[in-house]
């Protein structure tokens, strides 16, 4: 089981953003995407969640095409937007059972894992509150509560530690690895590279909408001959190489 | 500030320039002509069947000028972004707010005086007016609306944003000038209205440091109701209803059914944002109060028609409500069932709405028959509109 997506062209209007992008997922993997401001992160992510419709190029998770079987595609994603996107006229109960409801999940269970879930976030005694007016943090909460009740096979998160507490960090990262052990798999963007690198596995390297470097740190520092850089370091070294041409 | 002002107060002129073209289209003048040239008539005619000196008349009088005080309000043509950007300039914001002041003031005390042109003559008819009465009548009606806005404005500052009080002076303190004025002596009301003038103005100039929180609610509110009454005659697209929990409408929204995510999401779309459904409510119940006044058949079976037509129209944007959600897109659920559930709730809403129609329209006259006839009307009227419409409606949203 593998998302795969191949020589993706895709962008807003008729203009591209993103040149031939390919890159692969697959189960039980955290894979890091990073890049500068612009580079086409959030792009890419639009197209994967079938927010954007590829000029061509395809994208396959598991068989199913999403310009084919979007259903079949959308079933087995869980997203966690950069900011939290919420429903003004839905209490937090509602945003659950909207999302149980959605995939089709079994009630008992969802929201099992959701009380757990909620209580790990000390959100449970805000079920009938309305989280449009919760503060960033706690709404980013909300928003991960409800990708992780799926059975999502492919979680692609945002950029999700701005705005989240130390302790919630933590606990994503927990809830992270948890589904990583259970074979899914898992797309990050972000920009905290010191907690990407701890925990990525592998890393996508965007720049100008093209893939610049894709694989494993041990095999980036190969890549720049430098077998101490940090992702920083490497993070910043392309920067600077950005900057100066 | 100067500049910032009149700059903010150009792009306001020309935004609602913009809304008031489209409201005042051809047919709308037309149609305002007839409405004022028969209002106009109304009154003219009833005018002589008054008796004079009738307390009820002036009782009426006391009520309608103090309803004209209530408009026309402080636009202070404040920003979201202000707080943040215009913080360190505070001190300077006293200009800035007393060119609001004086922006406010004119149109507000332009309506005080159509206020009080209308009812000189109604007033005339119960008294006898000499011209002294009548300026003096003039300079109340012009200091009330000022002190009026004064009191609007002590409300924005951070010592009296928390008194609920000022509001209530605003009813209250007109209440007292007008009956001064119209049941005891003019002479009253005016001393009244001097002196209620130079207490708020003298507050005013005492304490005007801004709340910013309350200046940009108090603003976005006023904003919104103008904006509202652009929306009921062309699509306003910074509109935004807000959302209330509504919890006793709780069996309205089972009964919209919440099986399906559509089902779900406009049930709740529809019941807890004040939007669509308080439009929808008053057009309601303004059509079923005109069906039960209009005596004449083919009339009243006209206005039926039209008025669930309108009603379905109020709804249709519903259906986009959620357009903007990511993850309307994100979930596992196919377009067609979106439509599918879409009509289902435009079906139920509509039926509820030719209920109450149909039971008005046995109105006054006690009609079977009409009640009958715009039943039947129902009967055919809304299957349309929530089957036929809908997909109509639907497929040119989606281009």
């Amino acid at each position: 089981m593998t998302l795969q997506v191949q020589n993706l062209v895709g962008g807003y209007s008729q203009i591209p953003i993103l040149h031939q992008v390919s890159f692969e997922v697959h189960p039980g993997e955290l894979v890091g995407l990073i890049g500068l401001n612009g580079a086409g992160k959030s792009t890419t992510i639009n197209h994967l969640i079938g927010l954007l419709h590829p000029f061509s190029g395809s994208i396959v998770l598991n068989e199913h095409d999403i310009a084919t079987d979007p259903l079949g595609y959308q079933q087995q994603i869980a997203y966690v937007p950069e900011t939290p996107i919420l429903y003004d006229e839905l209490t937090l109960r509602e945003h659950i059972a909207l999302t149980i409801k959605a995939y089709q999940l079994d009630h008992d269970e969802a929201w099992r894992r959701a009380t757990n879930l909620l209580k790990k976030f000390r959100l449970d005694n805000k079920l009938d509150w309305f989280p449009a007016d919760f503060s960033k943090g706690m709404k980013q909460k909300v928003m991960i509560v409800c990708a992780f009740i799926t059975n999502a096979q492919l979680f692609i998160v945002d950029e999700p530690f701005y705005g989240l507490d130390p302790l919630a960090v933590r606990d994503l990262l927990d809830l992270i690895e948890d589904r990583k052990q259970a074979g899914a798999a898992v797309l990050m963007s972000t920009h905290v590279l010191d907690t990407a690198e701890k925990y990525c596995d592998r890393f996508v390297l965007l720049n100008n909408g093209r893939v610049k470097f894709r694989g494993t740190l041990a095999e980036m520092r190969q890549a720049i001959d430098d077998p101490q850089a940090s992702l920083n370091d490497i993070y910043l070294n392309m920067a600077k190489g950005e900057q100066d041409g | 500030m100067d500049r910032l002002f009149n700059e903010r107060r150009q792009k306001h002129f020309l935004l609602l320039l913009k809304y008031w073209r489209l409201v005042f289209n051809d047919h709308f003048v037309i149609a305002l002509f007839f409405l004022f040239g028969a209002l106009a008539y109304g009154y003219a005619q009833l005018l002589p069947k008054i008796p004079p000196h009738n307390l009820w008349i002036r009782l009426l009088l006391v009520l309608i000028m103090v309803i004209v005080a209530q408009l026309g309000r402080f636009a202070t043509l404040v920003k979201n972004a202000d707080p943040v950007f215009l913080l360190p300039q505070s001190s300077r914001m006293r200009r800035y707010f007393r060119q609001a002041f004086w922006y406010s003031c004119l149109p507000a005390e332009l309506i005080t005086l159509a206020g009080v042109v209308v009812i000189l003559p109604l007033a005339m008819v119960t008294d006898r007016m000499t011209t002294i009465l009548i300026s003096e009548v003039v300079l109340t009606a012009v200091l009330t609306k000022w002190s009026w806005l004064k009191l609007a404005n002590l409300q924005i500052t951070l010592q009296f944003s928390d008194a609920n009080w000022l509001c209530y002076l605003q009813w209250g303190g007109s209440f007292v000038i007008w009956g001064g004025t119209w049941i005891i002596n003019p002479l009253i009301g005016l001393g009244l209205s001097i002196l209620s003038s130079i207490i708020s103005t003298w507050l005013v100039m005492r304490w005007s440091e801004i709340d910013w929180r309350q200046a940009v609610l108090v603003e976005r509110n006023r904003m919104a109701t103008v904006y509202r009454f652009f929306n009921l005659f062309t699509d306003v697209p910074n509109l935004q209803g807000h959302v209330k929990r509504r919890a006793y409408l709780n069996p309205l929204i089972r009964w919209l059914r919440e099986d399906t995510v559509w089902h779900f999401l406009y049930g709740r779309g529809l019941v807890r944002n004040t939007e669509i459904s308080d439009l929808v409510l008053r057009l309601t119940l303004v059509m079923a109060i005109i069906l039960a006044f209009v005596p004449i058949i083919w009339l009243n079976s006209a206005i039926m028609v039209l008025a669930l037509y309108l009603i379905a129209v109020q709804l249709m944007p519903l259906y986009d409500q959620y357009a903007n959600n990511a993850f309307t897109y994100v979930y596992p659920v196919s377009t067609k069932s979106q439509i599918r559930d879409f009509k289902d709730i435009v079906r139920k809403i509509m039926i509820i709405v030719a209920v109450i129609m149909v039971l008005a329209s046995f109105g006054t006259q006690r009609s079977f028959e009409q009640l009958i006839i715009n039943a039947i009307i129902a009967l055919i009227e809304v299957p349309i509109l929530s089957t036929r419409y809908v997909q109509l409606r639907t497929k040119k949203m989606k281009k």
